[in-house]
């Protein structure tokens, strides 16, 4: 876990990112195209 | 690994079905799938599913369809649910007047799921115990 001023940035299993912004209450979550099954 | 932080057991013994009833709903969506994956917006219907009030819309959610691998479905399931007890704990869900609004979308690296909360209590920094730095 680092924190890059207010967010919060997580690595989790190694596949996903998450970016919590304390200062706006708004999560960011990235997932990987490699853990997508559908089109969309 | 620390399980939960909770202060007494009934607050364990309610934080650990939370994360059994996060996981058994993405079992579910799963198994309805044969085990090929997952909607990241069926996940996430579940998990706010107890907090929803007929008539109200305190959640909206938009975006692309968008379906993950089993083991993804397991791990952003217990992501939401931390983010939704979060919500219930300290954020919008904690006041009648909060607002989750929740967009699928489509970044340079992959799919993004970008989750906000409005109407809800100021932030406040969190008291963390000595015990629980590390």
């Amino acid at each position: 876990m680092r924190i890059v001023g207010p967010v919060v940035q997580t690595e989790l299993e190694g596949n996903f990112r998450l970016d919590w912004n304390l200062g706006s209450l708004v999560c960011e979550l990235l997932i990987p195209l490699s853990q997508v099954v559908a089109n969309y | 690994m620390q399980l939960t932080r909770a202060d007494t057991v009934k607050d364990f013994q309610a934080a650990l079905e939370g994360r059994i009833r996060a996981i058994s709903n993405a079992h579910s969506l799963l198994a309805q799938s044969r085990w090929e994956g997952a909607e990241v917006q069926s996940l996430i219907r579940e998990e706010l599913a107890p907090y929803q009030v007929t008539g109200t819309s305190r959640v909206d959610i938009s975006g692309p369809s968008l379906v993950l691998k089993p083991t993804s479905a397991h791990s952003i399931a217990m992501v939401l649910h931390e983010t939704t007890t979060n919500a219930v704990k300290y954020g919008a869900l904690s006041v009648p007047s909060g607002r989750i609004r929740i967009e699928l979308s489509r970044g340079d690296a992959g799919m993004v799921i970008c989750w906000s909360e409005t109407g809800g209590p100021p932030v406040r920094r969190p008291v963390i115990k000595d015990s629980e730095c590390e």
